[in-house]
């Protein structure tokens, strides 16, 4: 049973280097589920027989907000408002937050489907942000 | 159960609040402690918990103890949390357990801070959020505290249909409120379209939906029943209390519109043997205008989703079916951070109490205190009642 495992030196797994510039989501081989974040036990099973997958890159905006006052910080991570925070409901079936890249906000709505942008992760994050996907968009619905 | 009534509230004291550039975070302790001492007609020696809630302008790391200290006291139990919110109601728990367990017999429960003055603009922003949002997994993405708020308001617009009235309608009914309240911070009344036309903070929340930052401190005085019913003033039992935890950040949770106060309204409630149609009026932690709507569905005033229609037509502000923050709550009468939500048990002791001056809600024998922390992370409930 793989719960028989030593917690000494538990360190929670971050994605190898290796893959760097991927977007790798956790998975639990015995439970056969994804998970975000990253932890250095499964939630559901609480084993530790977890690894790193590629993730598709795709999802729905299942919540998000216009940012209009933001942090003095914000410039640091190339944000400049109003920007757009959103949870993602990725494809693999774990949600993440993030930026959804847009030139008007207004286009954006719950339930509009989003891929993620290569090579923008969010800081240390391993989590990239997100355009909405055009031929999907409520905009491009309503033109 | 065993908790039930053992402890009441049997003093309270407050320092000036909204802007007091004069004084610091640890004197407007000492000073409240002293004021909630007064009040209750108990001496400093009496005193044998002492909880505060630390100081984001002059922390200390044993914070309690240096307070104590201060005061020329020796408490048995001192606590320092690093947070209020629902740890504020977490607190009055487990000095409630201690005075039911015969461990002690005079608690007090302090917190105060200088956000507004103790900062330099911005400064008090940047330290919120570093708290409340996830360093690694959401700082980066550009969350403030707003933002977070922002995202459980905009999913219960698309669930439910709320719209922004309903959620300015929780603002101008605390508006109108702080100015029935000398004290209060902000007082020049708001009408709906002020909050629906005020600038964008993070959408749905405009300005006038976000609480204030504000200087000021609060303390309360907790004791025994036996001990409460000697002293001048009325007691203040403490009938019920529960806590809920079911996230830390938005993003682990499965629906952002249903919070952990379903689950510290349950058990404050059940121990209280009252429902939510005994409440006179409710203290509702309202750091932002969906945190009412949620908190009204989530402890049982009304069914998921409706929280806005409840809030529409007067219903929520004094002379209502419930008032809610009669005192005009932490979006009008002040947020200082950490003892935000112990004004909001000053405000209801005083509506039991019979204290609340214009803004009293006849007969508030009953009243239920519910307060947050993070992004409605940590929950707490309060059911406080003139009678066991």
């Amino acid at each position: 049973m793989k719960e028989e495992h030593t917690l000494e030196g538990l360190k929670t797994p971050t994605p190898p280097s290796a893959h760097e510039g991927q977007f790798l989501l956790q998975y639990c081989e015995s439970c056969d589920r994804y998970q975000f974040y990253p932890r250095a036990i499964c939630l559901e099973c609480g084993g530790v027989d977890l690894t790193w997958r590629k993730a598709l890159g795709r999802g729905t905006i299942y919540t998000f907000s216009v940012v209009h006052r933001a942090m003095p910080n914000a410039s640091e991570y190339g944000l400049e408002p109003p920007y757009i925070l959103s949870l993602v409901d990725l494809d693999e079936g774990v949600r993440v937050m993030s930026n959804i890249a847009v030139s008007d906000p207004e286009d954006v709505a719950i339930g509009d489907r989003v891929e993620m942008i290569d090579s923008d992760f969010g800081g240390q994050s391993g989590v990239p942000r997100f355009r909405l996907i055009a031929e999907t968009s409520t905009a491009s619905n309503r033109a | 159960m065993r908790l039930r009534g053992t402890g009441a509230i049997a003093g309270i004291g407050e320092t000036r609040v909204g802007v007091v550039p004069d004084q610091g975070s640890f004197d407007m302790y000492v000073e409240a402690i002293l004021l909630a001492l007064k009040d209750a007609g108990i001496g400093r020696s009496q005193v044998d918990i002492l909880a505060t809630a630390n100081s984001r302008t002059e922390p200390f790391l044993y914070h309690s103890e240096h307070v104590a200290e201060y005061l020329g006291i020796q408490p048995n139990y001192c606590l320092t949390t690093q947070t209020g919110g629902g740890t504020t109601v977490g607190v009055v728990g487990w000095a409630v357990s201690l005075i039911e367990a015969g461990l002690a017999k005079v608690a007090v429960i302090s917190a105060a801070d200088n956000l507004l003055s103790g900062f330099a603009v911005g400064g008090a922003m940047q330290s919120m959020a570093e708290g409340a949002s996830h360093p690694r997994f959401e700082v980066p993405f550009g969350a403030t505290v707003p933002s977070l708020y922002a995202q459980l308001a905009q999913r219960h617009m698309h669930d439910f249909g709320t719209s922004r009235e309903q959620l300015a309608a929780v603002a101008v009914a605390a508006r109108k409120h702080a100015g029935m309240t000398e004290k209060a911070q902000k007082r020049d009344p708001l009408t709906v379209e002020d909050v629906l036309s005020a600038r964008p903070i993070a959408t749905p929340l405009h300005r006038h939906d976000c609480a204030l930052i504000s200087d000021g401190g609060a303390a309360i005085v907790i004791v025994s029943a036996e001990i409460a019913r000697d002293l001048a003033k009325p007691p203040v039992f403490i009938l019920g209390l529960g806590e809920g935890h079911r996230w830390e950040y938005i993003s682990q949770t499965k629906d952002v519109t249903e919070t952990a106060a379903k689950e510290s309204g349950d058990l404050a409630f059940s121990m209280s043997g009252l429902k939510p149609h005994d409440m006179k009026m409710a203290i509702l932690y309202d750091a932002f205008s969906i945190l009412p709507i949620l908190f009204l569905e989530d402890l049982g005033f009304c069914r998921k989703g409706e929280g806005g229609a409840f809030v529409e037509d007067g219903r929520i502000e004094v002379g209502g079916q419930l008032p809610i923050n009669t005192h005009g709550g932490l979006l009008s009468y002040c947020h200082p951070g950490r003892s935000g939500a112990m004004f909001g048990v000053l405000e209801a002791v005083r509506q039991v109490r019979g204290e609340a001056a214009k803004r009293q809600v006849l007969d508030a024998d009953a009243v239920v205190v519910h307060a947050e922390g993070g992004v409605a992370s940590t929950n707490g409930t309060m059911v406080l009642s003139q009678e066991v």
